[in-house]
């Protein structure tokens, strides 16, 4: 079996009429990058599952997929942003980008203070493009990464967030990612942060999508931080039933620098989220907690990297999942620590709550470790819920549906639990209960 | 109130109990003694109806009515309680809410208002300080980091709550020292009632000193092998159950 899934997608068959159209078109080096990046992903095809990184995730039924490429100039015919929820009153700082365009009209950047740059891929060409350029070459050149060359190649308007040294913000950036289409299409954001020395924001990103067709998102976001900047990042993937979302994050930390992630992924037919953080300075931190949530025949993906090559650093990562009917699962955690990197700490734990029989996941925890003076754990679980708790509290009078909701709910409240900001940790409460009730909400199990 | 008739119940592949006949009355409290493996967990479990413990022979009536077709939570609703010797820790859940989803679960179904948030601290505070259940324990979660005699009160709490006609408390002792002893059966005794009747689920005699039963049944390899009156217990701390049931102190 080859290692490669050979596609025919249309949209790549007409790269230089797309690519026309794209942010940067007429940028000489853009237009490398994309070509380049183009010729690689032909080369490469996309990964099968002889591939180990690839292993649990099957891209056969995207392949199958005719897709086409977002049309660029469509503005969102029945986008209700207020669906969404408003996760908090105060400030608004958003980003609305829909299939693949970005959305003046349902975007406002707000106020915001100096130094803080909040603007789109295609404007930031034009303002910061000595800034952005480096950027969008490194990731696109790296090696071996088929998504990645496929998003460089064809890659649409994404977020551009530049902190300038010194400068924060708590007030959370909103960053909005809304599909609505009618036909297979796919979308190729490009995002990138850089926060500089000693600044500290707050992202609030979701993905959501509407609509019984196919489409298929391949966002890839940098973000690099500065000695002892801070950047908080939230996510939540509610991606439709029929959608593909598959996610590249990739930050590198400087020293003292700190990134710290939340993920809820839910929706979508297939979800990969790959977030890779490389600890390159002394003292930075890193943690990355998640929930995901799947049923019917969702299959989600979540898989780190996690590099510590200087001294001093820390992470941590948390994800714990329910599975139901016949989803299926897949955890991949690596944390490698260079030989330089001593007294690092790398905790990493995987649980997932199967509730059905024909559940499953796959949980792949590595450590690769070279340096000799250093704490690291992992830990990976899995299990049904527990007969005895469904007993106890069966028996003080609750019935069997809402005795299971109480214990899926203690199993995912560590996690939950682990996240700061009050606004956003009500607002994963409610996308929780709601994935659990699938409508009719068990009104007292809100936690406030 | 309880009639237990040739009770035959079986675990998984295993036979436990073979053939159980007791009768309690109400405001009657029973205490069912005997060593390890006699079946006294695997009869509360029975009466609680938990799944895995099946009736192969035998009957129970409840209040004249056949127990066997009622689910978990249904006797659960109509006034069986289990005070569980291992009380189960349900993280994520604040005690507090808990007691009021369960308190709620039996008036909704005896057709009583449901308690809102401040009608339920109303009702909690009067039963709460009698059993020393400090406000800090029910803020937490629900049995989370609690020792052996918290856990062992915030039963007996539940018990107050719920106000059963019929509870069994299972080695509501094991693993208690004299003070959470005297506490927790301070609760019980503060808890019979004319139309309340108690099953007390014991290895040990001693807890029987501070809950005096009106009847002790000895369980033995899944038969009542002996009953008699509160004196037994003496007789039993003399004697051991080897005695009683022919078989050599382990």
């Amino acid at each position: 079996m080859s290692r490669q899934i050979t596609a025919e997608f249309p949209f790549v068959e007409r790269f230089d009429e797309v690519t026309a159209g794209l942010p940067g078109a007429g940028l000489g080096w853009l237009d490398t990058i994309r070509r380049e990046s183009l010729e690689r992903f032909n080369q490469l095809a996309l990964p099968s599952t002889r591939v180990e990184a690839w292993k649990y995730t099957n891209l056969k039924d995207l392949a199958k997929t005719p897709f086409e490429i977002a049309g660029l100039s469509t503005e969102p015919t029945s986008i209700d942003l207020n669906g969404l929820g408003a996760i908090r009153s105060g400030p608004v700082h958003r980003l609305v980008f829909a299939n693949g365009s970005y959305s003046a009209t349902l975007s406002d950047a707000g106020n915001l203070p100096e130094g803080l740059v909040v603007t789109n891929l295609a404007d930031a060409l034009t303002t910061h493009r000595n800034l952005v350029r480096p950027h969008l070459e490194r990731i696109s050149s790296l090696e071996g990464e088929a998504l990645l060359a496929l998003n460089a190649a064809f890659m649409m308007n994404g977020y551009v967030i530049v902190v300038d040294d010194g400068v924060q913000l708590d007030d959370p950036i909103e960053l909005v990612f809304v599909s609505d289409t009618a036909s297979p299409t796919s979308v190729h954001p490009r995002n990138l942060v850089v926060a500089g020395a000693g600044s500290r924001i707050v992202l609030s990103e979701t993905h959501v999508g509407y609509g019984p067709s196919e489409y298929w998102s391949n966002p890839v976001t940098e973000v690099v931080v500065a000695p002892e900047a801070a950047v908080i990042h939230h996510k939540s993937q509610r991606e439709s039933a029929n959608a593909f979302h598959l996610a590249n994050t990739r930050v590198t930390l400087a020293e003292k620098g700190s990134y710290q992630a939340f993920l809820i992924s839910f929706g979508a037919r297939l979800a990969r989220c790959e977030i890779e953080v490389r600890l390159e300075g002394e003292g930075a931190d890193c943690q990355l907690d998640g929930i995901y949530l799947a049923r019917d025949r969702q299959h989600t993906d979540i898989t780190t990297r996690i590099a510590h090559t200087k001294p001093g650093g820390s992470s941590r990562q948390v994800f714990k999942g329910v599975l139901d009917d016949h989803s299926r699962g897949v955890f991949q955690g690596k944390v490698s620590v260079s030989p330089d990197a001593q007294r690092t700490n790398g905790h990493q734990l995987n649980k997932t709550l199967l509730l059905s029989d024909d559940a499953e996941i796959d949980t792949k925890p590595e450590l690769e470790i070279y340096a000799d003076d250093v704490k690291c754990s992992h830990g990976a679980a899995a299990g049904r819920l527990d007969e005895m708790e469904l007993f106890y509290l069966r028996s003080r009078g609750l019935d069997a549906d809402e005795a299971r909701q109480v214990l899926i709910r203690a199993f995912i409240a560590e996690v939950v639990e682990s996240v700061e900001d009050e606004p956003f940790r009500d607002h994963l409460n409610e996308m929780i209960d709601s994935w659990l009730s699938q409508g009719e909400l068990v009104a007292w199990l809100r936690w406030r | 109130m309880l009639e237990i008739r040739n009770l035959h119940a079986r675990v998984g592949d295993r036979d436990v109990l073979k053939g159980i006949d007791l009768s309690i009355a109400p405001a009657e409290v029973h205490a069912i003694m005997g060593p390890n493996g006699s079946g006294k967990s695997t009869l509360a479990y029975v009466l609680a109806g938990r799944d895995g413990y099946e009736v192969t022979e035998g009957s129970i009536e409840y209040q004249g009515n056949d127990l066997h077709d009622l689910s978990i939570e249904e006797r659960a609703r109509e006034g069986i309680f289990l005070a569980f010797q291992y009380p189960v820790e349900i993280p994520g859940v604040t005690g507090t809410t808990f007691l009021r989803t369960a308190v709620n679960a039996q008036r909704k179904h005896r057709g009583e208002k449901e308690f809102d948030a401040m009608q339920f601290v109303k009702y909690l505070r009067q039963k709460q300080s009698e059993l020393n259940v400090s406000d800090d324990m029910l803020r937490r979660a629900v049995n989370v980091g609690f020792s052996g005699g918290e856990k062992k009160r915030n039963e007996i709490l539940q018990m107050a709550l719920l106000e059963p006609k019929f509870a069994v408390l299972d080695e509501t002792d094991s693993g208690l020292d004299i003070d959470a002893l005297k506490t927790v059966a301070d609760g019980v005794n503060a808890l019979r009632d004319p139309s309340r009747s108690m099953l007390v689920i014991t290895h040990y005699q001693r807890l029987l000193d501070y809950i005096v039963p009106d009847y002790i049944h000895v369980l033995a390899d899944g038969r009542i092998v002996k009953s008699g009156g509160k004196e037994l217990a003496l007789e039993l701390e003399k004697e051991g159950y080897g005695a009683l049931t022919g078989v050599e102190a382990a």
